[in-house]
């Protein structure tokens, strides 16, 4: 189950929200958040629900021994910590990239599989992790651990949080007005990106990159096609989680951020799956500000692109682009920076996007053949054709959405229309209820859309 | 009496209205405003609870007509519930009863309208209009880059090649060369890529005298339509249809009935693209089992740019 299927959206989130709503106890939204998780987590593969079972008591019992240990016995606690990491690390390796089992005895059917296993062991790992570093007590009544290790809101695109964070929204939450409104509207936008932006763009994608005709425009526009693809469908489903958890109650960190000029290919990188980026980042220890140990931060970031390059994907092209990344990234820390922070916005604004199509774009291509082709077609060399009527076509058949598309990721753009929009309705009372209305119409346009456009491809 | 309410009235025109009462108004707006901002927070949350349950509700109660007797699928036990088939039905059985299928699909062409331009509406009625998938992708797996061997020399996405194998009145079979297509001029001509891809196959038992192949060589968009027309009246026909398509103007025709075969328009300057109808004649029959049908063929553009 995913967060854009029908039957999670108007089944089984309806159901659990209603059924929250009628205690007030956190203890009793816990246990109705936990039975309904289990069931998303599990559903098609109730392997996977003894599997959690199974590694969550192994991350407790090892908590509270760590807890215990970490002052006496620091060396135990250590082994216990890599311990709980290994265990962690097998679970995502064998769960979660078992396609590199194929044709072996650990080689499993896909609907064996369960969803998000990549942040079911990073936040498994980091509790172990944060006990060990004192960061946190461990927890002893398990059912708060199994609440921040299963919530079907964390599940498929982070955040990954640290139980820390969460301990207290666990123990005490209300649930009120507020939030309720706040979560379905960003439920709702977030299922638009999701379901309409993502599919539009990855419709473009194809008619550029996925036909057998190379052409230049094709590989600008399909690559460009291919980041928005991906950054619309992350972030939806980030949005989506975010009002998930809202409607629950909980009020989650952000997991993407706007994407800022001045901030260079270092701040784009932070700025997708945020707190992934942080977490691997926390782990080599290169999130303080200490400026006197460049160097090493540098040479740190290096390994943090590859840490999380081989999180999303064990190949050798998600390794060689990840550590692409982490090498501008150290490269940017020692000496860019201040060469590029001279340059104009737009110039910056060139960089981000050159940079990001020659690292990232070397994750659609299985080989260093297309990818040289690919690099080539960019600049028209080995292309016949300029255009495929094909790529034309779709552009101009979601010429409007491309257009909204552009207006919400371009931070420029999309500030001057929020902040019109406050302008005008802090003119009279008139003015701010025409937004308003305009905002909830909206919102209600864009459930509907989405919710046909499901049904449709249902 | 008069001459007191005078002065009164003079000493108070005198008095001149402290900052703080601005400050005040300007208070009583921000707080009005407040109250605003929470009435409409509250107009919007009931507005979309209301969307929210009405749609589950609607989806969860209201029965797309198609009744699902099987409860023996429907049965539950530890075999079913591990095997993750008792799960895999119920959510078969909430998408099949979906409300209105048709007319979401129907909903969902008509917003696509406001996307853009050149969207259209499929024709129910022309055998355009497919109730098993809308708009699906061509080939998202595939990728072109990837490919070593892409020295097809001009034989590309768009050529369509119309071959048709010919028999002589002695039953042998007359080879036609390959014609090599390609972009008149090359360079920046848009060529017709259509987007879906739809292989047709159609096939008579009895009498192959005559065989027509008409394939579209656009890789994934590849159209494959082969038919052996044969004379008897009993026909046996079988479509594939693997996603529909969205193919090229007519420029040839494929085989009828009666005709041999069916060559390709080579004249002209653009011969590149040739119509490939999904509709092979009378021979072609849509088999009983098929969900889907084959998109008539779109207009295919030529050298646009």
């Amino acid at each position: 189950m995913t967060y854009t299927d029908l039957i999670f959206l108007f089944g089984l989130f309806p159901v659990s929200a209603v059924l929250s709503l009628l205690d007030r106890s956190s203890e009793y939204k816990n246990m109705i958040l936990i039975i309904t998780s289990l069931l998303f987590f599990s559903w098609g593969r109730p392997f996977a629900v003894c599997l959690i079972f199974l590694t969550l008591f192994a991350d407790w019992a090892i908590g509270m021994a760590v807890g215990s240990m970490r002052e006496k016995a620091r060396p135990a606690a250590l082994l216990l910590t890599a311990l709980d990491g290994v265990m962690n690390l097998a679970m995502m390796l064998i769960f979660g990239h078992n396609y590199l089992f194929e044709g072996t005895k650990l080689g499993l059917e896909a609907v064996m599989l369960p969803i998000g296993m990549g942040y079911y062991s990073l936040r498994g790992f980091s509790y172990v992790h944060d006990v060990f570093r004192g960061k946190i007590r461990a927890e002893k009544n398990v059912f708060c651990l199994m609440t921040y290790a299963v919530s079907f809101h964390l599940m498929c695109a982070g955040p990954v949080v640290h139980y820390g964070d969460m301990e207290g929204q666990i123990r005490s939450r209300e649930v009120n007005t507020d939030k309720l409104n706040a979560g379905l509207n960003r439920l709702i936008w977030g299922m638009g990106k999701a379901v309409i932006l993502s599919d539009v763009f990855m419709k473009i994608r194809a008619a550029g990159l996925n036909g057998d005709e190379i052409t230049t425009m094709g590989c600008w526009l399909g690559m460009l096609a291919f980041f928005a693809q991906y950054y619309f469908m992350f972030t939806g489903l980030c949005d989506m989680s975010r009002g998930l958890s809202l409607v629950g109650g909980f009020v989650l960190p952000v997991n993407y951020r706007d994407i800022e000029a001045d901030e260079l290919f270092t701040g784009l990188v932070k700025t997708y799956n945020t707190t992934v980026v942080s977490f691997f980042s926390d782990l080599l220890g290169i999130t303080g500000n200490n400026n006197t140990n460049k160097v090493r931060t540098a040479v740190g970031a290096v390994f943090c692109g590859a840490l999380v390059g081989l999180w999303y994907q064990v190949s050798p092209a998600y390794i060689i682009v990840g550590t692409a990344a982490g090498l501008l990234v150290c490269a940017e820390q020692l000496f860019l920076k201040d060469i590029l922070a001279k340059l104009h916005a737009v110039v910056k604004y060139i960089y981000l996007v050159l940079a990001s199509l020659f690292i990232f774009g070397g994750l659609e291509f299985h080989s260093i053949y297309g990818y040289r082709k690919w690099v080539l077609g960019l600049m028209g060399v080995g292309t016949k054709y300029t255009l495929s009527v094909a790529l034309r076509d779709a552009v101009m058949h979601n010429y409007v959405l491309i257009l909204i598309a552009f207006c919400i990721v371009c931070t420029p753009v999309r500030k001057m229309i929020t902040g019109g929009a406050d302008k005008f309705s802090a003119r009279n009372r008139k003015a701010y209820s025409a937004v308003r209305a305009v905002k909830t119409l909206s919102t209600a346009a864009v459930f509907i859309v989405s919710v046909i456009t499901l049904a449709a491809a249902a | 009496m008069e001459k007191n309410f005078s002065k009164l009235k003079a000493e108070a025109d005198r008095i001149v209205l402290p900052d703080e009462c601005e400050e005040n108004d300007r208070a009583v707006r921000y707080l009005a405003l407040e109250t605003g901002v929470g009435h409409y927070d509250n107009l919007n949350l009931l507005i979309m609870a209301v969307l929210f349950i009405f749609v589950s509700v609607a989806f969860l109660a209201v029965n797309g007509g198609r009744i699902n007797n099987d409860d023996d699928e429907f049965a539950f036990s530890m075999k079913t519930l591990m095997s993750g088939e008792f799960t895999k039905t119920i959510e078969e059985k909430y998408i099949s009863e979906l409300p209105i299928p048709d007319e979401m699909k129907r909903a969902g062409e008509y917003v696509s309208l406001l996307y853009g331009f050149g969207n259209k509406l499929s024709e129910k009625e022309s055998g355009n209009y497919s109730t098993a998938s809308s708009d699906p992708l061509p080939d998202s797996d595939h990728n072109a880059f990837d490919r070593d061997d892409d020295d097809d020399q001009g034989l590309s996405e768009n050529a369509v090649t119309t071959r048709a194998v010919k028999t002589d009145k002695d039953g042998n079979t007359v080879t036609e060369p390959d014609s090599v297509e390609t972009a008149p001029g090359g360079g920046t001509t848009a060529v017709s890529r259509p987007p879906l891809t739809a292989s047709t196959t159609s096939v008579s038992e009895e009498d192959d005298d005559e065989e027509t192949t008409t394939t579209n060589n656009e890789a994934p968009s590849v159209t494959t339509t082969t038919t052996t027309t044969g004379t008897s009246a009993t026909t046996e026909s079988t479509t594939e249809t693997s996603e529909t398509s969205e193919t090229s103007e007519s420029d040839t025709e494929t085989s009828e009935p009666d005709t041999e075969t069916s060559e390709p328009d080579t004249s002209g300057p653009d011969t590149e693209t040739t119509e490939v109808p999904a509709e092979t004649g009378p021979v072609t029959d849509t088999g009983p089992d098929t969900d889907t049908e084959p998109e008539q063929p779109e207009n295919s553009e030529g050298p646009a740019e």
